[in-house]
């Protein structure tokens, strides 16, 4: 079975379909269209775009077939696998915690894309400041209440590879350290980028700006 | 069988799609109405300081694609295999950011230009670019469901998009999709559905007052 991946030079809102690949052994083409200057927005290639269902990426061809969003994407591999838990309850509980860490990751995006260093300073102090209290103490809680290390059940889950992405590439990106300060959220990043499959991916990945 | 409880503002909103899904399975369920002059105080108490909450047996879930995905595989609304569940995930994606959108500028954007600029912008582009595409996979598809040969949560989730639209938006907004026009009728005429949306009285005005965030 090949599998095509089309997304852009970035890790971005894909790179946990990338980190469950690699804990399912998935080889792929993975096609990297450049970002540029972002803002403004990527320019989609024609030839890419007009294979795209919603003109957007990422998108995943294989065996004749074609899947777009992101989160559908990863939730179809993460179920092949068992990446979602024990139960429907638990399921759902990872859903609402990746749907809680894409929340986080987009509330960054306007600090770490502003271009003007006065304003960007601004922007990441405010933006520090609000999501403290909505995002890190929340996290922090639940997976102190799950045991320390992982935010749902007993096996690793897709998001725990989500939070723990979010985490490190604010890190990346902007040199926001987060977890510093919340010991459950730094175990559960330490607990995932350990994971030997993570550990030789995050090696072995392009390296890229987001 | 377990206990459910919506918990929610007293209007249609995010919570519909529950709803509708609830009397298709013909299930019970409670709902849990949060006036808006209390809700500074009961934000606090909430997981994420948003609504809706699902209750299940006290236990209480958020974020509302998550919920409506959850009912929808309790009640067998998930599609055949685990594709189609998949193919109902990215639909339900998909339509989401056009829903969000109409959210901003109609709830949340305060400077009136900017409104009435991004309520241009969203129905000369971003309606078309969504609906178009809508469309021809309704029309793929043939029968009456976005996805395989059944019902799934994804085609009530979609349908309450659409009407939401055409309802708030813009109430021409069907005629230049044909399936996706035939698809909404289909739907919300279901006699369960229809049975709850007559009898419902809500509506999808009234929000202003209300969204938390």
């Amino acid at each position: 079975m090949s599998y095509k991946l089309y997304y852009f030079d970035a890790r971005g809102l894909n790179e946990p379909l990338r980190m469950i690949f690699a804990l399912g052994g998935v080889e792929y083409e993975d096609v990297r269209i450049p970002l540029g200057d972002i803002p403004p927005p990527p320019t989609i290639p024609a030839e890419i775009k007009e294979k795209c269902t919603w003109g957007q990426v990422p998108m995943l061809e294989f065996d004749g077939r074609k899947i777009c969003q992101s989160l559908a994407m990863q939730r179809y591999f993460a179920k092949k696998f068992n990446l979602v838990g024990s139960d429907d309850w638990e399921a759902a509980q990872i859903d609402e915690y990746v749907d809680s860490s894409k929340d986080f990751l987009q509330v960054w995006v306007p600090p770490l894309t502003e271009k003007d260093p006065a304003k960007r300073e601004e922007l990441i102090k405010e933006t520090k400041a609000k999501t403290v209290d909505k995002y890190l103490k929340t996290f922090d809680k639940i997976i102190s209440a799950n045991g320390g290390k992982r935010l749902v059940g007993k096996n690793l889950s897709w998001a725990d590879l989500w939070l723990a992405h979010v985490l490190n590439n604010l890190e990346l990106v902007g040199g926001v350290k987060l977890a510093e300060g919340f010991p459950a959220l730094k175990a559960l990043c330490d607990t995932v980028f350990a994971t030997p499959e993570i550990k030789a991916w995050v090696e072995k990945r392009p390296k890229s700006k987001f | 069988m377990a206990q459910y409880k919506i918990i929610y503002f007293g209007i249609k909103g995010r919570a519909e799609a529950f709803r509708m899904i609830f009397s298709v399975a013909d299930v019970k369920y409670e709902d849990v109405i949060i006036k808006s002059g209390d809700w500074p105080a009961y934000k606090q108490s909430t997981p994420w300081g948003q609504l809706p909450l699902l209750e299940v047996d006290r236990k209480q879930l958020a974020q509302s694609s998550t919920i409506c995905r959850y009912l929808g595989r309790q009640f067998n609304l998930c599609g055949e295999n685990p594709w189609e569940s998949a193919k109902c995930d990215e639909y339900v994606d998909a339509t989401n950011d056009l829903i969000e959108e109409w959210v901003g500028f109609t709830f949340l954007e305060t400077d009136e230009a900017k409104k009435a600029e991004r309520k241009a912008k969203f129905i000369a582009t971003l309606i078309p670019n969504c609906f178009s595409k809508l469309e021809s996979i309704k029309e793929k598809n043939g029968g009456d469901f976005l996805v395989g040969k059944k019902l799934t949560w994804a085609d009530i989730n979609v349908a309450d998009k659409l009407q939401i639209i055409e309802d708030d938006v813009d109430p021409t907004v069907l005629e230049g999709y044909p399936n996706l026009k035939k698809f909404k009728n289909a739907v919300l005429s279901l006699p369960k559905i229809k049975a709850y949306v007559e009898k419902s009285g809500y509506s999808y005005k009234g929000l202003e007052n209300n969204l938390g965030e």
